[in-house]
């Protein structure tokens, strides 16, 4: 079959990931746009490097504009719930939609990881301490 | 779900580049081709995901660790059916009898291949030994079954079944 393709069209330029961090009520959130997977995971193992190393304990993932997750990404997410158990914080997803979901769901994340359907339920649970850095390092 | 009856035949084969940037560009040219096929929605999707994890593998255990140097995908589609093969040129183990890892453990790999088995009606190991094939019934939803949910506990699947 002579696929466009090969006639001269190229598949249209898709939104690779965006990643952004804010600060909400002192829980970090961190929110992931487009596709979230093996191709943009150092973005992503980066910022939560840092986040770590700042200290904080509470990091909120809005998953609510990632298009396509992967298994590099589910690992992903494991590893940095057991990061944040290991300092007795907490980690959680939220509003993961459509086939992500479905993607997170049957990989059983929600036994392990606890997904929330808005911000404001994720940031209404409390961590055993305060909710600042543990540590706390110069601004550079 | 896509309507198998608007779905046109095609072929489409290409030689990837074995580096992250050419599996990334290899699968989004193979959507293009399915999606110019006439797949939408879940049954694109979940096809995306699986054509995903299988170059993801063949680039990781092929190229990296088993010193492949070539890397070949293949799409059919033909009589309501979707044909994905992904084969590398180098010299590993039958992958397909990895264990599925547990929800709470961080093995090196096995998850990819538990979203294969999970998406796709049918996962053919290829006689070369280095790839999969899997085939997508288009004419079912997909997951056909719940029955390889990640298990969380003590007991372990394989996937070969």
């Amino acid at each position: 079959v002579d696929l466009p393709i090969k006639a001269g069209h190229q598949p249209a330029p898709e939104i690779i990931m965006q990643i952004e961090r804010s600060l909400v009520r002192g829980v970090v959130v961190v929110r992931i746009d487009g596709r979230f997977e093996f191709g943009t995971r150092n973005e992503y193992k980066r910022l939560i490097g840092q986040i770590v190393q700042e200290g904080y304990r509470r990091l909120v993932l809005d998953l609510e504009g990632v298009s396509f997750l992967d298994s590099s990404a589910i690992g992903l997410l494991l590893l940095t719930d057991q990061n944040f158990k290991l300092k007795k914080g907490i980690f959680s997803l939220v509003r993961p939609t459509g086939y992500v979901r479905q993607v997170i769901e049957l990989a059983n994340l929600p036994r392990v990881i606890p997904v929330y359907e808005s911000l404001d339920d994720a940031l209404a649970i409390g961590v055993e301490q305060d909710d600042q850095p543990a540590i706390r390092l110069p601004a550079s | 779900m896509t309507p198998a009856a608007s779905i046109s035949n095609m072929r489409w084969v290409q030689q990837v580049s074995a580096t992250e940037a050419g599996i990334a560009e290899a699968r989004q040219r193979a959507v293009h081709a399915l999606r110019w096929a006439g797949l939408d929605g879940q049954h694109l999707f979940f096809l995306e995901l699986c054509l995903h994890e299988a170059l993801v593998n063949a680039l990781v255990h092929g190229v990296y660790e088993h010193g492949a140097s070539h890397i070949r995908l293949s799409c059919d589609v033909y009589a309501g059916w979707v044909r994905v093969s992904v084969e590398d040129d180098g010299n590993r183990f039958d992958e397909l009898s990895v264990e599925t890892p547990r929800v709470d453990e961080h093995p090196k790999g096995g998850r990819g291949l538990f979203l294969i088995h999970t998406f796709m009606s049918r996962v053919i190991p290829l006689p070369s030994g280095g790839g999969i094939c899997m085939e997508l019934d288009l004419n079912r939803n997909v997951p056909s079954s719940f029955r390889s949910i990640l298990p969380i506990e003590e007991s372990r699947s394989g996937l070969a079944n």
